[in-house]
């Protein structure tokens, strides 16, 4: 990849000097990752160990990369010529002078050995990484010992949420604190409602570290919030509000305004003045407040308009108009003010709820997690910052983990949250001021996109300023790019430069120079007109058997997707590229996997798939989650499901259509007509007598996978069914091409997960299932994602087209870039959300409340709405900025007219109004168009080649379990050997896999045997010279073979067999033969002495065995 | 005497080097060499050195003693000696410690404890004795982190100290400290010549204890230590390669440089002696890497090697890749074995004790009872017949835990089951309530924990099966001995605790299924050694799983290297032996890889990646292959050959075609023909589930029941004024509502907010009786036969909520809706359900949806030609019907909004029919 120094890198010199601390600002496309790396490189070759670097990134995927990238570069410059390796390090700005001394370069050579043999080795972490690291060598007093960490997923969240209701339910009867929150619950329940009440409740567990900042040690966390919140809305209650309002003397204003409309003739005038009479002369202050705001406010809640006329004139003389008009004015406002008034007195009321509720929540949480020793990155976040705050703690910790960090490294910093900012501080501030490490810190607060995360893109700043402060660090800026080509960062100028919201925004160059570049508008996509006004009602009803009914639907999103398809099919293969290759750039035609397609959520992503399905143009789904509710993997699990409910007769049917089985509707009306009770057993009765082939083969199939089911592992069960069923040839023949990867692949991750869920451990089918349903009802991050499709699926070579969230998209680039829906309007900020205002300098939130309906939310919080209402445009800016800084040439947008006309600005005419500057001929376009030209199409063969199915000659077998018998003689053998060796290790027979019971049975026969006269000269010690049990010897052939036991006395070797049988045994032969050809054996070792055999048998007979 | 050490050029001759020289050694006793003692490393490899020995001396051999060091010392007869305290009642004593000081949660103590014990025989086989007294051993710490003392260092000082000191007062020894004090007395006792192969450098192999030994055996012993050469100083060109890749000591000076070396290498060998002996293959994902392992296993088989070793990395990988071979006849004999909680039988044992601990929360329950272990003295037809009712019962009932309700869920749907099962079903309740009962018993100690376990798997009969089960065989065992173990210990536990300990039994116990032999073999990576393999696949080589393994969870390396125990460079010193010897005695190595998973880089393990490096600088080539293919699954059987999914279309025989449908039917009918085929033809429905929390049809329910008890009582409100009307209708509601509330309180939600609307819902009421209606009649089924062309007929029929009667003005027919006003409104123009009422009521003047999730209760009224629509609507069923009577397909064209819900979806193929 090209370096900064091509760049004309502002000194990026000092930002690679591992001397110095430095903070860099680097736009989209400028090589930050270049950057980092290369610092990494430097920090190295000056010596420092990889365990003394701590290099922070965002995600794993990214942390990996800079890993790999670092050992790439390492191995190159171990095995680079020695030209080469200078020429990379004066890329990354070693002096000159430095490079050319033959040491520094042997030192350059020697790192990546270095690296890769240290311990601990070179590590780029994630946030959550690292802390989780902390939390495993946190002393033992934090408690944290034997946690295991839990994801606070959907899940987990309606346990808690469902046990937190019976909690409840208990503590409504009871009396005390508890009492108190069921209350408040029940009111909540009875304000809001059940559904907004789980809202609030799963949200504010959501900001829980907010909220436990904001508490820090307080005793009473809630009633000290509701008290903030008391000061700021400047209320107690309703009746403080009424108060303010008929203070004493409230009247006379009242009765001269009512006076004045008495004595005005007009009926509208007479109208008010009825009602404010008869308001007036109400006791009950609420109902009074209620009558008498319309005669001074409109429906709207706004003062009624009076203005100074002649007939105002003429109807109260001009000093009475001129008191009237003060009057209405007057007590206008006071009556406004009130209503204000006692809408924050409900707010606070309703915080007071909530809070309550909440905190209670939260405590739940707690226990529940102390009960299974789990922590979630929440507390790992919460409980670090704890410990590092913690002067001991935090020694502690930095001398208990086995690196020691000298350099800090921090990466995509624009994605930090305060809380980790805090951690970081406390952190640094660990250090002596002797060991004080560097610290680089990377960033662009225009590619902040993490808010629903609690990033927070001001702490960029902060940060900034305290490094320079405290570290002395170097700020620099980088605003050229070498990703995009010079018509892209044309438009992003035009785009944002004048745009207030983005500022400071500096004007960004490109150095692709020469890099053909176009930015293009599609028409938005309307309703056509036809279909808008109905179609006068038929005169007859729809025949359902004939026609489909027609779907009131997005007509206007099914033309996007359309002419999505459309546009790119006229591409591919024809509209040229150019893509490095090495140090130089070639044309080559468009390929799928060049298209990158971005939306901003992923609710309407099915739409497009359908359009480039129908098309043909393969891609990669950008959905998550939907693993379990892919067609295919129904299908298993329908089966799996009927497998252990042979009650689910829809399953078995789903099961028997699907392509495991293929049957057909007329299989499936054969079994409906069955008399018996189920369709398993009407599936049993047909294949018992005629029914097609595939009816035959299910019917067989299932029987054996029923018994499977009960016996065998979830994973094993899916392995068999895979196999057995032909699972993946089937569905590669029933499942249409543009699917037919995406099936397959999901079958495999269904079959993982079936491996891997909770480790594997207690799998039972049953369970198993459960756990799938369970998955499948959790939301987003809980529910398992599609299967990855296998790189080398067919359509290989030229790749996929990939949809992805802008989110999802961050640090990737490609040379054709498609923003959809680029004309939705920015999500509406929601109701029942949590308010938090932490200032990125502070080191807690200064603000936590929740935050009921919009037209409710009332005055004294607005500056804190405005905020956020601005901290939310800019991130809909920085989505627009980072999707088109995605395209190295290409960017398109599309998007579908907004029905509701004038609404808040997007991102579609955002750019349009930016093409409209840059005041082309044509406004929808900028650039030129890229150069085309017909190529031959690549062939879409499977290239992946096929090893010929050759035989698998069968290898191993299993062993038959041996008998009663024979284990009775294993054990008995291994009794007599212990006890004439007179040694009997305790537990020895379970070792051998022998229960006691078996033991028990055995023994009397040794002692019988041991006790037999008969015996006496071959087992007592005292009758013979030397004895070995268990003795092997080799014969000629070099075969070993053991005998039981080989005893020499005066005049004799004997070969001894034990057998558990008795001297009648019919296979009395072969025994003999056998000890006969020991013998044998024995004779040639000892030529001297004769070698005689005896068989010893259970009940103590011997028999002689001449040899 | 002395001790002659030996060492062997590491290479596929290492057994027979060893074998002639033990030959050599022993030439004086030829042919008996039965008084010599052999001991090596592990026992597989002492069945090899016994066939090269024979094969090496070509006569008959009187065999010596073959064993391994540990086996054979532990074996020996030495009564004066303590036996060790055994691991389990170790455990218990430092968990009793640990709770005695109540340091820590109780939850966390048997992971403290069990860490504290693996520490303590760390420090007793690396014969190391923490200082007497504590503030010894916090200096000592404090010097080793380099960290002033403070609170955090003083109290893991503390808590090492005071267990260690814990475990010395038990008065019984450990098992490493026995061990030590056998092999002393061993080597006392040394009376024959002892013949030593190891795998490796004495000192790197062997404790401190075990070198003692053979340096005192070999003062009256002859003793012959043979290992094979470590790669720095072996003469064989592999070992030289490797040497230069895993340089003992890290390069320094620039002589040293991997490139120097290189050059050095290829300089006097032209052939790398690696070529064709490693492949690094990488791969992207799990199946891919499991794919290539049994591709490359076959294609080895294909070529007549057998003996292939599975180095097992990745236990996941392993399992698959286990799974393709058995597929294709090829088992692999497994030394490694699974962990015990990941068998079938710990499934079993779990769900009991999940059973018992959730008070028999349904699915729990049904879990249990599907287990092929229990009830085996029951007829197997029986009790499966007795689950499913038990099952269906359960669902139909809803209920959600308590034998209890599962009773009366069984008494409720009793008529539905036959009496076998129902007998069964109740009979398997009983036995399970006497297991919960044994099993709910109060705090004990572990040894009668566990006999209460197995008391409760005889109340279940499931003790048999589990025996006959081979792991559940091993887990009754590892009980039994834990039994015996714990006989003494008295400490005493509650059921969350010992349900603890019992999972960590399960964890730590694996079950090695020892019923396959073969010659392909899966087996941890230090189990190679020196074995003669003819192949080796190591699975699973990134670099966070082909990894030295991780020290305890107390102290960082500074201190353990401080203490004398072994740190991560011995662990990377052991790594790299391993795979020392893996390479130079293996003439076939490959290893696979995941360099992609999930779309995260994964690096190779940094040993092969030196090895690869230095390899390309010196011959060009770094030993990356690419994966071998898996042979494409087998082709599906041809006469049952799926094809692509087209539109599903099919027709109903005339006896098929349903005789009546309900309006709900027809609607179906409408939606979508298939639909209605898959419903009303074949008769599919869903099963019903158990509902964790009242769901929104519930309440409709509720609602609905609601309004007609209380119109019942109170036809009209006339009589009422509003604050007792309100009074009334809440206290039904209220009651309406009990059950649910009771059965989850989150009920209280939607009673609450139903209960809101009841001013508005009597305020409409009386506005309905001003205009003159009157409540008649609720929830009244309706039916009406239509004639068909061909004679037949066919019967629509439905339930009506609630009808009105104004006099001669006729009826009006209502419907309740839990819904908002506008919703309804929409929908209005295709709706089916009021014109199907009206046609089977007749008579209706008046038709509508009343709308109740408004601040206002308002209603709909269906088009103003009420007769007419009905009429229409009539007619569309009798067309309909006569077309299927003569054999009309029923298409599924369903629209998304339709088909969203449709459980029909798997079987209409939908999702996978092409759309174009
Ligand atoms: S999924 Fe759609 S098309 Fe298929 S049956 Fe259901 S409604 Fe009809």
């Amino acid at each position: 990849m090209s370096s900064p120094s091509e760049q004309g890198f502002t000194d990026f010199n000092a930002a690679l000097d591992p001397a110095r601390s430095a903070v860099v600002e680097a736009c989209a496309g400028s090589g930050k990752t270049w950057l980092l790396a290369s610092r990494i490189v430097r920090l190295l070759l000056a010596g420092v160990q990889p365990a003394e670097i701590l290099a922070i990134t965002f995600t794993r995927k990214a942390a990996h990369e800079i890993e790999e990238r670092v050992v790439d570069w390492l191995r190159e410059l171990a095995t680079a010529s020695d030209e080469a390796a200078r020429h990379f390090l004066s890329e990354r700005g070693v002096a000159s002078s430095t490079v050319s001394d033959a040491a520094t370069l042997a030192r350059a050579r020697g790192l990546y050995e270095r690296v890769s043999g240290a311990q601990p080795g070179l590590a780029v972490n994630t946030f959550h990484g690292w802390f989780l690291q902390l939390v495993a060598v946190a002393p033992l007093s934090a408690n944290l010992a034997g946690t295991t960490l839990a994801d606070d997923g959907s899940r987990r969240f309606e346990e808690l949420w469902q046990s937190f209701a019976r909690r409840l339910q208990r503590d409504a009867q009871g009396e005390g604190e508890g009492k108190t929150v069921a209350q408040a619950f029940v009111r909540l329940l009875a304000e809001i409602g059940l559904a907004s009440t789980k809202t609030l409740v799963r949200r504010g567990m959501a900001r829980r570290a907010e909220w436990m900042a904001h508490i820090g040690q307080n005793e009473a966390p809630v009633a000290v919030t509701v008290g903030e919140l008391t000061e700021l809305f400047g209320v107690v209650d309703a009746a403080q509000a009424l108060d303010a309002l008929f203070a004493p003397g409230w009247e006379p204003d009242f009765h001269a305004y009512l006076g004045l409309l008495e004595s005005s003739e007009l009926e509208s005038d007479q109208a008010f003045a009825a009602q404010l009479s008869l308001a007036m002369g109400l006791s009950e202050r609420e109902e009074r407040l209620k009558k008498l705001a319309p005669v001074l406010l409109t429906e709207k809640g706004t003062l009624r308009a009076r203005k100074p006329s002649k007939a105002l004139d003429k109807r109260f003389g001009s000093e009475g108009a001129q008191r009237f008009l003060d009057l209405h004015a007057a007590l206008g406002t006071r009556v406004l003010d009130c209503l204000g008034q006692l809408q924050e007195a409900r707010n606070l009321a309703f915080n007071r709820d909530a809070l309550t509720v909440h905190h209670a929540f939260l405590q739940h949480l707690e226990a529940f997690k102390a009960e299974r020793r789990q922590i979630d990155f929440v507390d790992a976040e919460w409980r670090v910052l704890q410990l590092l705050q913690d002067e001991a703690s935090a020694a502690f910790i930095q001398a208990r983990l086995d690196a020691r960090y000298r350099h800090v490294l921090l990466d995509e910093f624009q994605d930090t949250n305060p809380l980790q900012w805090q951690i970081l501080l406390a952190w640094l501030e660990a250090y002596t001021d002797a060991a004080r490490p560097s610290v680089f810190l990377v960033g662009d607060p225009k590619q902040s996109i993490y808010r629903f995360r609690r990033a927070e893109p001001r702490l960029f700043a902060t940060a900034a300023d305290f490094l320079s402060r405290h570290f002395s660090a170097v700020r620099l800026t980088q605003d050229q790019t070498r990703r995009n080509a010079p018509a892209i960062v044309e438009v992003v100028n035009a785009l944002f430069a004048n745009e207030p919201a983005f500022q400071p925004f500096r004007t960004q160059s490109s150095l692709a120079q020469g890099l053909p570049g176009r930015v293009e508008l599609l028409p938005l996509f309307a309703d056509d007109e036809a279909a808008e006004e109905d179609a006068p009602p038929p005169d007859k009803l729809r025949d359902p058997l004939q026609e489909p009914a027609l779907e009131r639907v997005e007509q206007r999103r099914q033309r996007e997707a359309e002419a999505l398809a459309r546009h790119l099919g006229g591409m591919f293969g024809r509209t040229r590229i150019r893509e490095r290759q090495g140090r130089e750039e070639v044309e080559r035609p468009l390929r799928y996997g060049d298209v990158l397609l971005l939306v901003r959520t992923r609710t309407q992503i099915a739409t497009y798939e359908q359009a480039l399905a129908a098309a043909g143009i393969p891609f990669t789904a950008a959905s998550r989650g939907g693993l379990l509710d892919s067609l295919e993997v129904r299908d298993v699990v329908a089966l799996l499901t009927f497998l252990v409910t042979p009650a689910a007769d829809l399953q078995l049917a789903h099961a028997l259509k699907s392509p495991i089985f293929a049957c057909s509707d007329e299989d499936l009306l054969q079994l409906a007509a069955r008399p018996e009770a189920g369709w398993h057993r009407r599936l049993q009765a047909v294949a018992a007598q005629a029914c097609s082939a595939r009816l035959h083969r299910a019917a067989d199939l299932i029987e054996a996978w029923i018994d499977a089911a009960a016996r065998l592992p979830a994973h094993d069960l899916l392995d068999r069914i895979y196999h057995q069923g032909e699972v993946p040839a089937r569905y590669r023949l029933a499942v249409p091409e543009a699917r037919r990867a995406a099936a397959l692949a999901n079958l495999e991750a269904l079959l993982l997960l079936a491996l891997d869920l909770d480790g594997g451990r207690y799998p039972s089918l049953p369970r198993f299932i459960d756990e799938l349903k369970a998955l499948r009802a959790a939301e987003g991050d809980d529910a398992p994602d599609e299967g990855e499709l296998a790189a080398d699926e067919g359509v290989a070579a030229d790749g996929r087209v990939r949809i992805l969230t802008i989110h999802g998209a961050k640090g990737l680039e490609a040379p054709l870039v498609w923003l959809l829906d680029a004309n939705a309007t920015p999500p509406a900020d929601k109701a029942w959300e949590v308010l938090v205002d932490w200032p990125p300098e502070a080191p807690a939130p200064r603000h936590f409340s929740f935050v009921g309906r919009k037209e409710e939310r009332g005055a004294s919080r607005s500056p804190l709405f405005e905020a956020e209402a601005a901290a939310a445009e800019r991130e809909e800016l920085n989505l627009l900025y980072v999707a088109v800084t995605r395209a190295r040439q290409l960017f398109f947008a599309s998007g579908i007219s907004n029905s509701r006309k004038g609404e808040s600005a997007t991102a579609y005419s955002r750019l349009q109004a930016a093409l409209g500057r840059l005041g082309g001929e044509n406004t929808m376009a900028h650039g030129e168009p890229l150069p085309t030209g017909e190529i031959p199409a690549a062939d879409r063969g499977d290239r992946r080649p096929v090893m010929a199915n050759l035989p698998v000659p069968a290898v191993g077998e299993r062993r038959e379990p041996l008998d009663a018998a024979a284990r009775f003689g294993i054990l008995l053998h291994a009794l007599l050997e212990r006890r004439t060796e007179n040694r009997e290790e305790d537990g020895w027979w379970r070792g051998m896999g022998y229960t006691d019971g078996e033991l028990a049975r055995v023994r009397p026969v040794a002692e019988r045997l041991l006790a037999a006269p008969a015996l006496r000269r071959f087992l007592d010690p005292a009758c013979y010279l030397r004895a070995w049990n268990e003795m092997e010897i080799t014969d000629e052939s070099g075969a070993v073979c053991r005998m039981d036991r080989l005893v020499e006395d005066v005049e004799a070797f004997w070969v001894l067999d034990y057998k558990s049988s008795g001297s009648d045994t019919a296979r009395i032969g072969e025994y003999r033969a056998q000890v006969a050809a020991y013998c044998r054996a024995v004779a040639t070792i000892f030529g001297a002495k004769p070698v005689r055999g005896a068989l010893i048998f259970a009940d103590a007979s011997v028999v002689e065995v001449s040899s | 005497m002395a001790v002659a050490a030996h060492a062997l050029t590491p290479d596929g001759g290492c057994l027979d080097a060893a074998a002639a020289l033990l030959l050599a050694g022993a030439a004086a006793d030829l042919p008996d060499l039965s008084r010599h003692l052999v001991l090596v490393s592990s026992l597989p490899l002492a069945a090899e050195l016994r066939t090269a020995l024979a094969s090496a001396a070509g006569r008959p051999l009187l065999l010596p003693q073959f064993n391994t060091l540990r086996r054979w010392a532990l074996a020996a007869n030495l009564p004066d000696l303590p036996t060790p305290m055994p691991e389990s009642e170790r455990l218990v004593l430092l968990h009793s410690a640990l709770a005695a000081r109540g340091w820590f949660d109780e939850g966390a103590l048997w992971g403290i404890a069990g860490e504290l014990a693996s520490l303590s025989d760390e420090l007793s086989a690396a014969a190391v004795r923490l200082p007497d007294n504590e503030d010894e051993l916090t200096r000592q710490l404090e010097q080793a982190y380099a960290l002033r003392a403070s609170e955090p260092l003083n109290f893991e000082a503390r808590v090492v100290h005071e267990m260690w000191r814990a475990l010395a007062a038990a008065g019984r020894p450990d098992a490493p400290s026995v061990y030590r004090l056998r092999l002393a007395q061993l080597a006392e006792q040394a009376s024959r010549p002892l013949f030593v192969l190891l795998d490796g450098p004495a000192e790197e192999r062997l404790t401190p204890a075990e070198l003692a030994f053979i340096e005192s055996y070999g003062r009256t012993q002859p003793v012959l230590v043979c290992a094979p050469q470590p790669r720095t100083g072996a003469d064989s060109p592999l070992a030289a390669v490797l040497a230069a890749a895993w340089p003992e000591q890290p390069a320094t000076d620039a002589s040293a440089a991997l490139m120097t070396r290189a050059t050095q290498l290829a300089a006097v060998l032209p052939e790398s002696p690696l070529a064709g002996r490693l492949q690094l293959v990488p791969v992207s994902g799990r199946e891919a890497e499991a794919e290539a392992v049994a591709a490359q296993v076959f294609a080895w088989l294909g070529e007549g090697i057998r003996r292939i070793a599975l180095v097992a990395e990745d236990r996941l990988t392993a399992r698959r890749v286990r799974a393709l071979l058995e597929r294709a006849g090829v088992l692999a004999a497994d030394e490694t074995g699974w962990k015990l909680s990941t068998t079938r039988a710990a499934a079993t044992l779990d769900a009991l004790l999940e059973t018992v601990a959730g008070s028999a929360y349904h699915l729990d329950l049904l879990d249990l009872f599907k287990s092929p272990h229990l009830f085996a003295d029951l007829p197997s037809p029986a009790r499966a017949g007795a689950v499913l009712a038990l099952e269906q019962a359960i669902r139909r009932a809803g209920v959600k835990s308590g034998v209890l309700a599962f009773r009366r869920a069984l008494a409720e749907q009793g008529a539905y089951i036959d009496a076998v099962s129902l007998s069964t079903a109740s009979l398997m309740l009983d036995r399970l309530e006497v297991a919960q009962r044994i099993l709910g018993g109060k705090p004990a100690p572990l040894a009668k924990w566990i006999a209460r376990l197995q008391r409760g798997l005889d109340a279940l009969g499931a003790t048999g099966m589990l025996q006959a089960d081979a792991a559940g065989d091993e887990i009754l065992e590892l009980l039994t001995q834990r039994q015996g173990e714990l006989a003494e210990s008295t400490a005493s536990f509650g059921f969350a605790a010992w349900r603890d300990w019992f999972n960590r039994e399960l964890e730590g116990g694996a079950f090695r299924d020892r019923g396959i032999s073969s010659s392909v073999v899966m087996l941890p990576r230090h189990d190679v050694r020196l074995r003669r393999f003819e192949a080796a696949i190591v699975i699973g080589a990134d670099a966070e799983q082909l990894a030295p393994a991780a020290g305890g969870t107390f102290f960082n390396q500074a201190v353990r290297r401080d203490l004398g125990l072994p740190t991560r460079e011995d662990a990377e010193r052991a790594l790299r032996r391993d795979l020392e010897l893996l390479l130079s005695t293996v003439p076939r190595v490959l290893v696979t890889w995941q360099h992609r998973q999930a779309g995260e880089a994964r690096q190779l393990a940094p040993e092969f990646d030196l090895l690869s490096t230095l390899h390309a600088l010196a011959w060009g080539d770094d030993l990356v292959r690419t994966p071998l293919p898996m042979a494409r699954e087998a082709a599906a059987a041809a006469d049952s050959l799926p094809a692509l999914p087209v539109q599903a279309r099919p027709s109903a025989p005339l006896a098929q075609v349903p005789a009546r449908v309900s309006v709900s039917g027809l609607a179906s009918l409408v939606a979508c023909p298939y639909q209605f085929f898959a419903r009303h033809v074949l008769r599919l429905n869903e099963l019903d589930e158990v509902a964790e929390e009242l769901e929104k049809s519930d309440y409709g329910q509720l609602v609905h029941r609601s309004l007609e008890r209380f119109h019942a009582a109170h036809p009209s409100l006339a009589g009422l004024d509003d604050a007792a009307a309100l009074a009334a209708l809440s206290a039904t509601v209220e009651s309406v509502f009990a059950e649910a509330e009771a059965d989850n309180w989150l009920a209280l939600g939607w009673r609450l907010r139903w209960q809101a609307r009841l001013p508005a819902y009597l305020a409409w009421q009386r506005e309905r009786e001003e205009a003159g209606w009157r409540w008649q009649a609720a929830e009244v089924k309706v039916a009406r036969s239509l004639p068909l062309p061909d004679g037949a007929t066919v019967e629509l029929y439905g339930r009506i909520d609630r009808i009105d009667c104004a006099g001669p003005a006729g009826f009006g027919l209502l419907d309740y809706k839990t819904r908002k006003l506008t919703d309804l409104r929409r929908q209005m123009a295709d709706d089916i359900q009021l014109p199907a009422y009206a046609l089977l009521h007749g008579e209706a003047a008046e038709a509508a949806y009343v709308a109740l999730d408004d601040e206002k209760v308002g209603t709909v009224a269906c088009a103003d030609d009420l007769a007419d629509a009905g009429a229409a609507q009539g007619e569309r069923l009798q067309a309909a019907f006569a077309a299927l009577r003569n054999g009309a397909a029923m298409p599924a064209h369903g629209v998304d909004s339709v088909c969203r819900w449709c459980e029909a979806s798997g079987l209409c193929r939908r999702d996978h029919v092409q759309s174009v």
